[in-house]
Order: C-alpha cells, then sequence, then structure tokens
C-alpha cells in the first residue's frame, strides 16, 4: 500500500509540473501589456515600470517560467494585486467553505445518484427505470445556476427552512444548514452521471455469472444485487467520480455566487472580475492540485475494492 | 413391481424466449425422472435444450425474457416451478445446489472463496457463530481436496488455478448437503488434463445422498458417471434409458450420431464419423421431426411422415423411451457401422 | 436504411432535431419574429408581466422586451456552441491523430498535456482565458473550444488505435501508400462517426459553459443578449419579476437537451452496442 501510494505520488508529480505551466502560460495570453491591463489606463508610467520589476516582467520568458516555477514549488503563490495579500493566505481563508461545499456535492451524488443508478439498473426497461433516466437526463441539461436560483427560491425564499446566502455563523448546525442547498445545486448535475455511470454498471454485473451463482445458492434479493453486485459496481462508479470532482470544483464557482459563500469559487470569480492575475492562477492551480490530489486517493482505493489490482 | 416415488418429476415442460415482440419456444414438453441418490446424464449439442432446462427448474432464466409456457416439476412432493420466490429461496442451495460450467466467471470476483462458501452455509442456517460457520466452510473446502483449506478459505477467485476454482465452486455446492446436485458442464471450461481429476471429486465429494443431475455433451463422461441418461435435441428429450442400454443399443439415429462421433468408440474400431449439418436454430425448426434434416435414416428412406409429424415419445425395445417414427428400420450397432 | 426508418427506430434522433432545429429557426429569425428591439430600453413600461400582446414575455427592469431578447439570445448560444466544438475538433482531430497514428513518444507527450488540461475543469480554464484574452464572443468561442480539446483529443486518439490496428491499414501500408494517404483513405472515414456523436454531445456541454460564463459576467460582454446573463440579471428579481430568469432559463435546458438527445440518438444509430 505504501509502496502504490508512494508510485503514484511520483507519477503525480509530471502532471503537477504541467500544472503549473498551464497557469503560467495563461498570463502569457493577455495581449499588450498584461501590467497595464491589470492597473487600468489611468496608471502612472512610474507605477507600471514598478509592477514590472516586482513581477519581474522584464527578465527573458524562460527566467520568469523558472523563477515563477520555483516560487510555486515552494508554497509561494505571489502577492494579490488589489488586497497586496500573499495570494496562498487568501487561499486558506477561503478554502474551508469550498472544501465543505465540495464533499457536501459528492455526498449528494453518491447519496441519491447510486440508489437511483441500481433501482434503473434493477427494473430495468420499467416505468421506474425511465423515470431515473428522465431525472437524470434533467439533471445533466439544466444549468447550474438555474437549479441554485429554483432552489434558493423555494426553499430558503419561500418556505424559509434555509439561509439564502453565506456559509452560516460559524457553529456545526449553522454551518451544515447553509451547506444544504449549495451542495444540492453543486450535487444535481453529478448525481445524474452517477445514476447513469451506475446504472451501466449495474446492468453489467447483474448480467455476469456470478449473480446467477449468487442466485443459486438462495441468497435474497436484496443481497444479491446490493451486495454482490453493486460491490462489483462500485469499482467503475469509484472512478468516475473521481473524474468528475474536476466538473464539480468548477461549479463551485457558480454556487458560490449564487449564494454568497467566501470560498475560492467566489475568490477566483472575483479575481477574474478584477484581473487579479496572480490570484486567479493561485485558485487555479489549487483546484488542479485538488483534483490531483482526489483521483490519487481514488487511485489507491482501488486494491481495497477490487482484489484483482495489486497493491 | 413398486417403484419409488421419483425425487425430482419434471413433466411436460415448456419454456419460451422473447425474441423482439414474439415469443420463440425453447423447451417443447420435457419430461423426465430423478430418483434419489442416482446420476442422470443430460446429453446433446449446444442449443438442444439441455442448461434451460436446469435452469428453468431453479427459477434462473431471466424473468424478463423467458417464460413457463406449460409444464411441472415436483421436487420433495411440490411443484418447484410454482413456488413464491421466497419459498424457492428455501430450497436453492440447500435440497436443490448448483455448479456451473465456468468457474471463472461463476465466482465473486471480490469476495473470498472462503466467504461465499460460508455464505452459503449462513444462508440457510442462519444463527450459526462465526467459529462453527468457519469450521464447516474448512470442512467442506478439504473434502473436495483443496490442499490447505486454511489458506483456500482467504483466496481470491482469481489467485486460484481453474481446476482449484471448480472444487470451490463444488464446495459451495454441496456445502448444505444437497438432495439433488444439478451440474452444468462441470468440467468443459477446465483443462483436459484435471477434467477427471475434478470429476472424481465431484463424485467422491457429493457422497451417496444426493442425487445429482450431470448436464454435458461429452459422451464418455456419460458413460463413466451416470446411471440413466436423456438425449435432448431442439428442446425435446428424444431418447432415455438407462446407460448402459442405450450405449449397447441407442435407438435413434441422433443417439447414435453422438456415440460414432465419440474419439473413443472411433479409436476402438469404427471410424469417427461427425453428424452431418449443425443444431436448428430454435427460431426457424424444421417441421416434423426437428432432426429430419441431418438423418442418415430420413435420408435413405424418405417417409414422408418425418417431415410432417413429431415423433412421440414411445417405450422402445428394453427400457426407457425413444422418439423416432423409423427407429424399427434401424439396425444394431454394429451392423449400422458396418455399411457406412 | 432510408432516413424515416432511422428516424422511426430512434426517436431521440427525431425529437433532438426537431428541438435543434426550432431553435436554430428563431435565431436565424430573431430580426424578423422579434417584436422590440432587444436592447431598446423603455424605462415607462419596466417589469411588465408576461402575456400582454405588446410584450408576450413581459419586460426587464429596463423596460426592454423579454421576448426579442430570447430570441437574439438564442443566436449567442447558438454561434458559440457549435463554432467552438469546431475549434475543438479540429485541434483534438489533429493531437488525436498524431497520438494515435504515430504513436510512442508523440503518444506519451499529447497524453501528458491532455492529462494536464483535464486537471483543470474545462469551466475554469474556458473563465481563465477569457480572463486573459478579455470578453468578445470570438475570444469566448477560442477559450470553449480550447478548454474541450483534450475530450476531443481523447476519443480520437482511442478510435485512431482502433482503426490503425484493423487489417486494411496495415495492408495499405504494406503496399506502399504514404502515411497522409494511409490517414485520409483509411483512418479518417472510420473515425467520422466517433468525431461526429462527440461533437453533438459537445454542442451541448458548449451552450451550457456558454450560459455559465455569461452568467457570471465574463461572457459576450452587455448589451448582447444573452441566456446566461438575462439569467443573472433576473436572479434579483426572482421573488418580484420571475418571468426574466424563466423565459431564459428554460431555452437554455431545452436547448442542451435537444442535443444531447440528438447525439445520444446518433450514438445508439451508429454503434447500437453503446447503448
Amino acid at each position: 500500500m505504501a509502496r502504490l501510494a508512494l508510485k503514484r505520488l511520483l507519477a503525480a508529480i509530471p502532471t503537477l509540473f504541467g500544472a503549473i505551466v498551464v497557469v503560467f502560460f495563461v498570463v502569457q495570453l493577455i495581449p499588450g501589456d498584461p501590467v497595464r491591463v491589470m492597473l487600468g489606463e489611468n496608471a502612472s508610467a512610474a507605477e507600471v515600470e514598478e509592477v514590472r520589476t516586482a513581477l519581474g516582467l522584464n527578465d527573458p520568458l524562460p527566467v520568469q517560467f523558472l523563477r515563477f516555477a520555483g516560487r510555486y514549488a515552494t508554497g509561494d503563490l505571489g502577492v494579490s494585486i488589489f488586497s497586496r495579500q500573499p495570494v496562498a493566505g487568501e487561499i486558506a481563508q477561503r478554502l474551508a467553505p469550498t472544501v465543505q461545499l465540495a464533499l457536501g456535492g459528492v455526498l449528494v451524488a453518491i447519496v441519491l445518484g447510486v440508489p437511483m443508478g441500481v433501482l434503473a439498473a434493477a427494473r430495468r426497461g420499467t416505468l421506474v427505470d425511465h423515470l431515473c433516466l428522465g431525472a437524470s437526463t434533467l439533471g445533466v441539461t439544466v444549468p447550474n445556476f438555474l437549479i441554485g436560483i429554483l432552489l434558493s427560491f423555494a426553499f430558503a425564499s419561500k418556505l424559509g427552512w434555509f439561509p439564502t446566502l453565506g456559509a452560516g455563523t460559524g457553529g456545526f448546525w449553522s454551518t451544515l444548514n447553509a451547506l444544504v442547498l449549495p451542495s444540492l445545486t453543486l450535487g444535481l448535475a453529478g448525481m445524474a452521471l452517477v445514476a447513469r455511470m451506475t446504472r451501466s454498471a449495474m446492468i453489467e454485473a447483474l448480467g455476469e455469472d456470478y449473480v446467477r451463482t449468487a442466485n443459486a445458492k438462495g441468497l435474497s434479493q436484496r443481497r444479491v444485487v446490493y451486495w454482490h453486485a453493486l460491490r462489483n459496481a462500485a469499482i467503475p462508479i469509484v472512478t468516475i467520480v473521481g473524474l468528475n470532482f474536476g466538473h464539480l470544483l468548477g461549479g463551485t464557482v457558480v454556487v458560490e455566487l449564487i449564494f454568497a459563500r467566501p470560498g475560492l469559487g467566489k475568490l477566483l470569480l472575483d479575481a477574474l472580475l478584477a484581473r487579479d492575475y496572480p490570484v486567479v492562477q493561485g485558485v487555479c492551480f489549487l483546484i488542479a492540485v485538488l483534483f490531483i490530489l482526489v483521483n490519487l486517493i481514488v487511485d489507491l482505493l482501488q486494491p481495497l475494492l477490487d482484489p484483482r489490482v495489486q497493491p | 413391481m413398486t417403484t419409488p416415488a421419483p425425487l425430482l418429476s419434471v413433466r411436460d415442460l415448456t419454456v419460451e424466449f422473447r425474441r423482439d415482440r414474439s415469443w420463440l419456444r425453447a423447451l417443447h414438453g420435457v419430461s423426465f425422472d430423478v430418483f434419489e441418490g442416482e446420476t442422470v446424464g443430460v446429453v446433446g449439442e449446444s442449443g438442444s435444450g439441455k442448461s434451460v432446462t436446469v435452469q428453468s427448474l431453479m427459477g434462473l432464466l431471466p424473468a424478463r425474457s423467458s417464460r413457463l409456457a406449460a409444464g411441472s416439476a415436483v421436487f420433495a412432493g411440490r411443484d418447484i416451478l410454482r413456488l413464491p420466490r421466497r419459498e424457492l429461496r428455501r430450497i436453492r442451495g440447500k435440497d436443490i445446489a448448483m455448479v456451473f460450467q465456468d468457474p471463472m466467471s461463476s465466482l465473486n470476483p471480490v469476495f473470498t472463496v472462503g466467504y461465499q462458501i460460508a455464505e452459503a452455509i449462513r444462508e440457510h442456517n442462519p444463527g450459526l457463530s462465526r467459529e462453527t460457520l468457519r469450521e464447516r466452510t474448512l470442512a467442506v473446502l478439504s473434502r473436495v481436496e483443496l490442499p490447505h483449506p486454511a489458506q483456500a478459505f482467504s483466496t481470491f477467485p482469481f489467485q486460484f488455478s481453474g481446476g482449484m476454482r471448480q472444487r470451490a465452486m463444488i464446495a459451495m455446492a454441496i456445502a448444505n448437503a444437497p438432495r439433488l446436485l444439478i451440474a452444468d458442464e462441470p468440467t468443459t471450461a477446465l483443462d483436459v488434463t484435471i477434467q477427471a481429476q475434478v470429476m472424481q471429486v465431484l463424485q467422491q465429494a457429493r457422497g451417496t445422498g444426493s442425487a445429482m443431475l450431470l448436464i454435458t455433451h461429452d459422451m464418455g463422461l456419460v458413460a463413466e458417471a451416470t446411471d440413466r441418461v436423456i438425449v435432448m435435441y431442439a428442446g425435446r428429450v428424444i431418447e432415455t434409458g438407462t446407460t448402459a442400454e442405450v450405449f449397447a443399443a441407442p435407438r435413434h439415429p441422433y443417439t447414435r450420431g453422438l456415440l460414432a462421433s465419440r474419439p473413443k468408440l472411433a479409436a476402438a474400431g469404427g471410424r469417427l464419423t461427425p453428424i452431418p449439418g449443425s443444431p436448428p436454430n430454435i427460431a426457424s425448426l424444421p417441421g416434423g421431426c426437428a432432426f429430419h434434416p441431418r438423418c442418415a435414416l430420413h435420408e435413405r428412406h424418405r417417409d414422408p411422415i418425418c417431415v410432417d409429424t413429431v415423433p412421440a415419445l414411445l417405450p422402445r425395445e428394453g427400457a426407457g423411451l425413444v422418439a423416432c417414427h423409423l427407429t424399427h428400420l434401424l439396425g444394431s450397432a454394429q451392423r449400422e457401422m458396418e455399411t457406412t | 436504411m432510408n432516413a424515416l426508418a432511422v428516424l422511426r427506430r430512434h426517436p431521440s434522433i427525431a425529437i433532438g432535431g426537431v428541438i435543434v432545429l426550432v431553435v436554430f429557426a428563431a435565431a436565424l429569425l430573431a430580426p424578423w419574429l422579434s417584436p422590440h428591439d432587444p436592447a431598446a430600453q423603455n424605462l415607462v413600461a419596466r417589469l411588465r408581466p408576461p402575456g400582454t400582446a405588446e410584450h408576450l414575455l413581459g419586460t426587464d427592469r429596463y423596460g426592454r422586451d423579454v421576448l426579442s431578447r430570447v430570441l437574439y439570445g438564442a443566436r449567442v448560444s447558438l454561434i458559440v456552441g457549435p463554432a467552438s466544438v469546431l475549434i475543438a475538433s479540429i485541434l483534438g482531430l489533429t493531437l488525436g491523430l498524431a497520438a494515435g497514428y504515430v504513436g510512442r513518444k508523440t503518444d506519451m507527450l499529447i497524453g501528458r498535456v491532455f492529462d494536464v488540461m483535464l486537471a483543470f475543469p474545462s469551466i475554469l480554464l474556458a473563465l481563465a482565458i477569457v480572463a486573459a484574452l478579455g470578453p468578445s464572443l470570438g475570444n469566448m468561442i477560442l477559450a470553449i473550444g480550447l478548454s474541450m480539446t483534450p475530450t476531443f483529443g481523447r476519443v480520437i486518439r482511442s478510435a485512431v488505435i482502433g482503426v490503425r490496428a484493423r487489417d486494411y491499414v496495415a495492408s495499405a501500408r504494406a503496399l506502399g501508400a504514404g502515411h497522409l494517404f494511409t490517414i485520409a483513405v483509411h483512418v479518417l472515414p472510420n473515425i467520422l462517426s466517433a468525431v461526429l456523436v462527440v461533437s453533438t454531445v459537445a454542442v451541448a456541454s458548449a451552450i451550457l459553459v456558454e450560459a455559465t460564463m455569461s452568467f457570471l459576467g465574463l461572457g459576450v460582454p452587455p448589451p448582447t443578449a444573452t441566456w446566461g446573463s438575462m439569467v443573472a440579471e433576473g436572479k434579483g428579481m426572482f421573488l418580484t419579476a420571475p418571468w426574466i430568469v424563466i423565459s431564459a432559463g428554460l431555452p437554455i435546458t431545452v436547448t442542451v437537451f435537444g442535443f444531447s438527445l440528438l447525439g445520444d440518438g446518433i450514438r445508439d444509430w451508429l454503434d447500437p452496442r453503446s447503448g
């Protein structure tokens, strides 16, 4: 297990390096003088020159990149143009609400998606199956900002069950309460995906010979479906959840805007609108790191789920 | 003469499968008996309906795409084709157990061998303690002669060889000492060199208490292992009798063809003669006797009855039954071989 | 098999196709269908509820006609969706062909690049690119196209590998056919169905990404009407004027639904096993 973890960790390093390259080059796309764009037309030449020197933009590109990569490798993500605070610090402050939201979204996707997919597969071709498929199609076609607005209207504004805005006033229950609607908004698209994946994985598993064996043993239908078949279907389901974690993180930008949650997505959006590139770079990099991390965990889960995968 | 009541009595079993919008008949009124303690072979080419027969007895056919059109199967006094699911579950794996063809795909890859056997025992013996369950599982594992039962207990199927997997499969089937063991091509998927070993384990491990229904297309295996034999073709029983009699004097041209295509018999003197043609598709069965397009006897005599009328299963000379209009024209096996 | 038989066997192609056609027609005919200029403000007729002959879908807070804005909004979605997919498919085809056909180091290198790009959620990549280049229709198409390239590239790569392994490609090469000839005659025609299926489904997600970016305020800048920006404008007034959000949100959903239905149907039609 430890050896596998180490192997996967080493394999992730080139991807991390690649992420730094991408983040670096996105800023190179800025047409004209990036500092002018950042500071606006009203900035004086001296101000521009000051920022240029501070950012090292007068050096040749490879030198700039090496310096940039070196900073990122040591955890220095630069300084925000507007708040003048270190980007790493800003991110650290905003990390918790986003991680809670992402976990909530994954939970919604799994807790709703898996039973839906299992039910659809077990009742394949029936009305239940069609309803589940229809619901999952809806989940991927309705944009999440629309879902967010509608949920917020129905359950926060009208019924008043949950707060419309913010991440709670501190404390466990308040945080949890403020997390319900955002998690639902974020998780519904994931739910649709998980349901579809579960359905096809379960249909495949239920057609396998070992399911026939389990039936021949006299096991109950519930045990055959939810234990023998689902235990096998879990292998592709977990993989697909990992691969779609990125989508989920992308969705936090929208959800945090709608519910005014002070998280990374909100930080990123504000930075994007204000063209605060160091913050944009930092948050994008961190999200890539989170994605890589989650897929590392999924890889490490594989031998636990499937004994045929040698640790 | 008093005959004891059979353990399993299948009558007029008729099963249909859905294809697109219509139902195709896979079994046309199959009837046979299995008595306490005996071994009955069911033989036929692939598509003859032998696997469908046993799977319908176990209720293992896909519920949506298959249906029971007629028939009954009385096991120990109850019609198992019409039992409620819950009742059937109590019989499956306890009174009737099954060994499948491919032990690789028939064992669940994510559970250990020991777990899967213990699960079969626990399902029918609720309330056993963990220790007793483990002991009984280990005992079953040693009955199928798996070396190091304790080690085998915590092994995953993929870590086993094909022969060991099939032993594990047999262990799971005999775990609850079933009265009827159904073995569906138990050695077909295995390496030729270990087929005999596994068959021997199957025979010994089930003991004398249980009857066995052995599905196979290997006539050699039938000769060695069975008391009686049922020959199937295109969803019908076409000949039955004691193995000794059927092998000595087959009364159906198809049975004779099966025996003639056995390498062993050929080596003993005659030529290896395959049956011409291939088994018919159930979607387009020939009229009359389904075998007539491939039948040497029909080719020679051209009797229109073979094309028009389905032959009934009638008593044959000696004990047993045969379904052939022209069986009286069939000479002894020996003579037939000389003429070809 | 004639077209009618295909449509009867695969009703999702028919339903999806009709939806897509209707939306296309609305976009194309927007200048003639729209009762008003989509940008014309009318401060005396602000936030009029829908249902009047004058403003069938009501007006927004500047008194602009919602129906006209919805019709014109279709233009942005239906330009950005297909155009960005075109960019993604051209780039993806080039990279996927290179990876799948040349193989070895090229394959590994391109695979790495895809891995890295996929580590960023596609919406983030598109947002970051637009933020760098500046918001405009062209940049938005470029950004979404770039962000979807790895998905295309991967599908095309595996399709190419599947085709390359077939005998006729090997024999064409053995008979002395050049690489470009082999690709053009033997490889490309055989992966086109895969490209077609991915493209149709990708238009749906591109439209969703476009709407999301517009909603976030990083799409085609105002005063151009886009469905996403209309939802964003109506969001704060949902309690008092829900028709703005609904009138703009519904077309997004229906259009995305239409394209994904069409894509699913085409996939079932071309590759019945995967259904």
